[in-house]
């Protein structure tokens, strides 16, 4: 509770104001960055020396800090919110109407809202102006003391040698070393002295005070410093005073510190060792260029020995003859006017006379004081070894800028200083762009950060960086895929780095190439796991060192599983050890390999495989292993197997009707789809006689020759196609007669497919016996209407020229009618003979050569007599000669005329056409009589075929000439047609192949 | 005119014999004739000026006797013109040595027309 009301008390605003009032600390506070004056106490006020500025801006209280530095700590402090804490910092105030300066230590701290941002700043400050003052005087005075310490560099000491006291000044014992108030013995001098310099002080100090030296001192020493251990270079100078006994009774003088003396001349002497061992060739000349001074080196160039006495040597004599008008010319003129020159120039050795390029730094001495030149003088470098290495640095280059890889240098900033020509070739950089840009601007821009990120970083933290990068192309900003190393260049003196190097190799050649490969692998893994044969390879051990996905699909086993023997293992048990036999055996003869297994599936299916396999040899001949396949082939084999099963089947289903088949009067067999027969019945062994291994080949054995070509032609046919088999053929019985059978088989289909054939043989003997003698009968037949038709014919004619003879015409005139009717009756006979040939195929050509439009014409002339109404109208063009029957065509020819004639009677004309169409000679006879209908044109050409219709069948004929016509120029090899409009008329056309003449 | 030329007929047709022995007679030739083929061979003295020789004969065939008759040296230069009823036999025919064919029926033209060109060879 107390707490409380203590905090109360403390919030209480006018207490706090008190406080502060009251506090001899100057307290201001400003609220807002304009800084207002919200309160200063009393001795803020007094410090300011102003009346009551509450209220006030800074700025506009105190006018006078413009200018310091108050404004601006007070603003970073308003935005920054870090109080500011000075000591003893000076500050100018307008006192009295004079600006005075004052010392404070002040604070200045930003007061925070909630926000924690700043709103006002509290500014306490002491003021140390006193204090400060003090301090600096005191500093003053410090000062001046050790001005004058410095100034007396002397000290000064006193001995007393009888009683061995010393007396030593403040300076003295600075000198040697000694804390101050020390009383030092002469032997406690001893003690710090240099230990090199004992001796020698020591026989200085009793020279002196031996009376015959005369007294005086003069000694250089080096004292150790008592307390910081500094050497020091002391110069003791004294005098020693002698009583009437000549015994020394004082000893006095003064030291002095020669330490830089010394080491003045130390350097000096340094500086001359230098210039007489340097490398560098230096010499020096008066004004005249006569030669006063040339160092170790110089000599040594120019061929003078160390001791050799060369002066006077004027420089004109040591350059190389060819380069002293440039000395006279431009160097002495230079060195006059500006002071300095510098270039390459030769010298020459003054022995060998050889020329020695060396770059000359020369440069005129001028008096310290007078600032008048006094001398001159040329520090040279040797350029001889700088040009050998420059010429191996050009070979370097060479060897750089005609590297098939890329090679560049940059700056430490990445400024490309170089780029060999295989580097220009590849970012398309001309030859002779000298600006190269930056190194950011070779990369791809998606490669910038990592250029800065990466790259740079690694180079700078390990000198070197190796990786891929994608590089661009300046002119067509192609990205280049590079595989890169950029290192660090190093100074080989100073050991910094000095640049970077880069050396690339172009990636795309590399990544297309890789790509290449990469997609016919991938192309090669595609086929061989989408083969749906498992692949597989052999090393020349046996062992299996590669199978496709197909054998892993197929077993389940992992590629790691199946590789050595472990293909065996799903191998159905009892072929393991056939399979792997066969292989061993085949393996080591080098042979084709084969065996047939089965597989356990990884589904436990139980699958038949063919696995085969070559032997493969190396290019130089060495056996490298096997390469090979495994096909499952369980669908071929089932399906064998079915076959099989089917057709014993079948067999026994056949064999269950051998009751009846055996009294059927045909020969029944079945054949398998391969065409062997497999079953006959009782009937065809009795026919062919019980002999097992003839009836095995029916068609070999008991067909005759004559027929057996174009049975087995059929056969082959029907089981290739699957059409059925139908043929007709002589076949030899037991008793060796042969007699007529018609041979019929039909495929047996199941799902699709084959599995049987079905044949019968009928014997037909009495059938063909019967048709030949319907022939025979036919010919016969003609053969002895013909010859009482030829009797008319002859007495006809002998009686109708007897009775023209006798002038009586009438009756002669009957006589050739009769005549002509014989003539139908014979055409009539001629035509059911042919036909009877054309049944019995024994048709008959006898082929010549003739003009076919000669025959045409001559048909054409003997056609003509028997109309009057029709005009025969000729309509030829070249056809050239034919090889076939003159007769037959002629037949043809009239046959379609006479039809022309026959039906167009209310028609005057005929168009007989012949023509030549590549390989065919093309006869037409066109009429425009009665037409045929379209559903009928094909049926002229049928046996036997007339045209019926109203008007029709009253038109005589038997209905055989078209048929004839047609036969004959079938079996001549040519086509008959007809084109018919009916009503119209109809052009009947025929074909005949023409064979050439030779 | 040096005499009639004389024909023989060889045919077993006695109806062809008669009708053709009629018309050569009216056209002015003298004909014997023989209904039995092989009695041809057997001929001896003059030959006739041609023999009309049928092909299909009951038992015999024309073309063995045109045969035989050509390989007979006194026989070989009669000219055969033979005859038949079918026109296929016409290059057999002509094989068989026939100085040439003519099939029946004929027309009474073509047989004298090719009567006369034998005739007129031989003589």
């Amino acid at each position: 509770m107390d707490n409380e009301r203590d905090f109360d008390l403390l919030n209480n605003d006018s207490i706090f104001r008190t406080l502060i009032e009251e506090s001899p600390t100057a307290v201001g506070l400003y609220v807002g960055r304009e800084m207002r004056i919200q309160l200063a106490n009393d001795a803020m006020l007094h410090i300011w020396g102003k009346g009551n500025i509450i209220g006030q801006t800074l700025r506009e209280a105190l006018p006078e800090l413009e200018g310091q530095p108050f404004h601006q700590l007070l603003d970073d402090v308003y935005t920054t919110g870090i109080p500011y804490q000075s000591d003893e910092d000076a500050v100018d105030f307008l006192i009295d109407g004079k600006l005075q300066r004052f010392y404070f230590s002040f604070t200045y701290k930003g007061l925070k809202n909630k926000d924690g941002r700043v709103w006002a700043i509290l500014n306490t400050a002491t003021d140390v102006t006193e204090l400060a003052l003090t301090r600096r005087k005191l500093a003053e005075s410090e000062q001046s003391t050790r001005v004058a310490l410095r100034a007396g560099e002397l000290g000064t000491w006193d001995l007393d040698p009888i009683n061995n006291i010393v007396t030593w000044d403040e300076k003295c014992k600075e000198l040697y070393g000694f804390p101050k108030g020390d009383h030092i013995s002469y032997e406690g001098v001893l003690k710090h002295m240099h230990p090199a310099d004992v001796e020698r002080v020591n026989k200085a100090v009793l020279t002196a005070l031996d009376i015959a030296s005369g007294g005086d001192y003069r000694v250089e020493f080096r004292t150790i410093g008592a307390a910081d251990g500094k050497i020091r270079w002391l110069r003791c100078e004294g005098k020693a005073y002698f009583n009437s006994d000549g015994i020394a009774y004082r000893f006095a003088g003064t030291a002095r510190d020669i330490s830089t003396e010394v080491n003045e001349q130390k350097q000096q002497r340094r500086l001359t060792a230098l210039v007489e061992n340097t490398d560098d060739i230096i010499c020096t000349a008066d004004l005249d260029g006569n030669i006063n001074y040339i160092n170790k080196a110089g000599l040594q160039l120019l061929g003078i020995a160390d001791d050799e006495n060369y002066a006077p040597l004027h420089a004109s004599k040591i350059y190389f003859p060819e380069d002293v008008p440039v000395l006279e010319q431009e160097i002495i003129p230079a060195l006059m006017s500006k002071g300095k020159w510098s270039g390459r120039m030769r010298y020459r050795n003054l022995v060998t006379g050889e020329a020695i390029p060396v770059f000359i730094n020369s440069f005129r001495i001028d008096g310290p004081i007078s600032g008048t030149p006094i001398a001159l003088a040329s520090v040279n470098r040797d350029l001889r070894p700088e040009l050998a290495a420059n010429n191996e640095r050009n070979k370097l280059l060479a060897l750089i800028d005609s590297s098939s890889g890329f090679v560049s240098l940059s700056e430490l900033d990445g400024t490309v200083t170089y780029v060999n020509a295989t580097g220009r070739a590849m970012l398309g950089i001309d030859a002779n762009t000298t600006n190269l840009g930056h190194n950011s601007q070779f990369i791809m821009p998606y490669e910038i950060k990592r250029l800065k990120d990466e790259i740079n970083k690694q180079l700078l933290e390990e000198g070197r960086w190796t990786g891929r990068v994608d590089y661009r192309h300046f002119k067509t900003g192609e990205a280049i895929p590079v595989e890169g190393s950029s290192m660090l260049v190093y100074d080989s003196l100073t050991g910094k780095a000095q640049g970077r190097a880069s050396i690339a190799r172009d990636l795309r050649q590399e990544i297309a190439d890789k790509k290449a490969l990469q997609d016919s692998q991938h192309l090669l893994h595609n086929i061989t796991t989408a083969s749906p044969t498992a692949l597989w390879m052999s090393d020349r051990e046996g062992r299996i060192i590669y199978t496709n996905q197909t054998w892993l699909d197929w077993t389940g086993q992992t590629n790691d599983e199946v590789m050595g023997d472990g293909w065996l293992q799903p191998l159905v048990a009892e072929d393991r050890a056939i399979a792997a036999k066969k292989f061993i055996g085949d393996l080591a003869a080098r042979r084709h390999y084969e065996v047939s297994f089965r597989l356990i599936r990884k589904d436990g299916e139980i699958r038949w495989c063919v696995a085969t396999g070559n032997p493969q040899y190396h290019s130089d001949g060495t056996f490298a292993g096997y390469i090979g396949s495994c096909t499952d082939v369980t669908e071929y084999t089932l399906i064998e197997q079915q076959l099989q099963e089917r057709n014993i089947e079948l067999n026994v289903q056949v064999g269950q009707f051998e009751f009846v088949n055996n009294f059927m009067p045909v020969q029944l067999w079945t054949a398998t789809v391969n065409g062997d027969l497999d079953y006959v019945n009782q009937r065809a062994i009795d026919y062919f006689g019980n002999n097992e291994g003839e009836l095995a080949d029916i068609w070999q054995n008991f067909v005759h020759p004559d027929d057996m070509l174009p049975t087995t032609k059929a056969w082959l046919h029907s089981i290739q196609s699957g059409s059925p088999f139908q043929v007709e053929f002589r076949l030899k019985g037991s008793d060796g007669i042969y007699r007529w059978h018609l041979a019929r088989a039909l495929p047996f289909t199941r799902d699709g497919k084959i599995v049987k054939w079905f044949g019968t043989n009928t014997d037909i003997d009495e059938q063909k016996q019967m048709q030949r003698q319907k022939d025979d009968f036919l010919g016969i037949a003609s053969h002895e209407l013909k010859t009482p038709v030829t009797s008319i014919k002859a007495y006809a004619q002998v009686l109708g020229a007897m009775l023209e003879k006798e002038g009586e015409q009438r009756k002669a005139e009957m006589v050739s009618r009769m005549d002509a009717q014989v003539n139908r009756l014979t055409n009539l006979i001629g035509d059911l003979l042919d036909v009877t040939k054309i049944n019995s195929g024994r048709l008959q050509f006898n082929k010549v050569w003739f003009d076919i439009n000669k025959v045409v014409r001559e048909t054409m002339v003997d056609l003509q007599h028997t109309t009057h109404r029709h005009k025969l109208v000729e309509d030829f063009t070249e056809t050239g000669k034919i090889y076939t029957d003159k007769d037959r065509i002629g037949q043809v020819i009239t046959n379609l005329i006479t039809n022309a004639i026959k039906y167009s009677p209310q028609a005057d004309r005929i168009i007989v056409s012949t023509r030549r169409e590549k390989q065919e000679i093309v006869v037409c006879v066109q009429d425009f009589g009665i037409g045929i209908a379209d559903n009928k044109q094909d049926k002229v050409f049928e046996q036997f075929y007339r045209v019926s219709g109203s008007k029709q069948h009253t038109f005589p004929g038997l209905g055989l000439g078209l048929y004839i016509s047609s036969e004959i120029i079938k079996r001549e090899g040519g086509r008959m047609w007809v084109n018919s409009i009916e009503g119209k008329g109809s052009t009947f056309c025929f074909s005949l192949p023409v064979t050439t003449l030779n | 005119m040096t005499g009639q030329k004389r024909i023989m007929i060889a045919d077993d047709d006695p109806g062809i014999v008669d009708a053709v022995e009629m018309l050569l007679e009216f056209e002015g030739y003298a004909v014997t004739s023989t209904g039995d083929g092989s009695s041809v061979l057997n001929l001896s003295g003059e030959l006739p000026d041609l023999l009309l020789l049928d092909i299909w004969m009951s038992g015999e065939d024309g073309r063995d006797i045109c045969r035989k008759l050509k390989e007979d040296e006194s026989k070989r230069h009669m000219p055969v013109l033979m005859i038949s009823a079918s026109k296929d036999v016409r290059e057999s025919a002509l094989d068989a040595g026939a100085n040439d064919f003519l099939a029946k029926p004929f027309e009474m033209n073509d047989l004298l027309q090719k009567i006369e060109a034998l005739t007129q060879k031989s003589a």
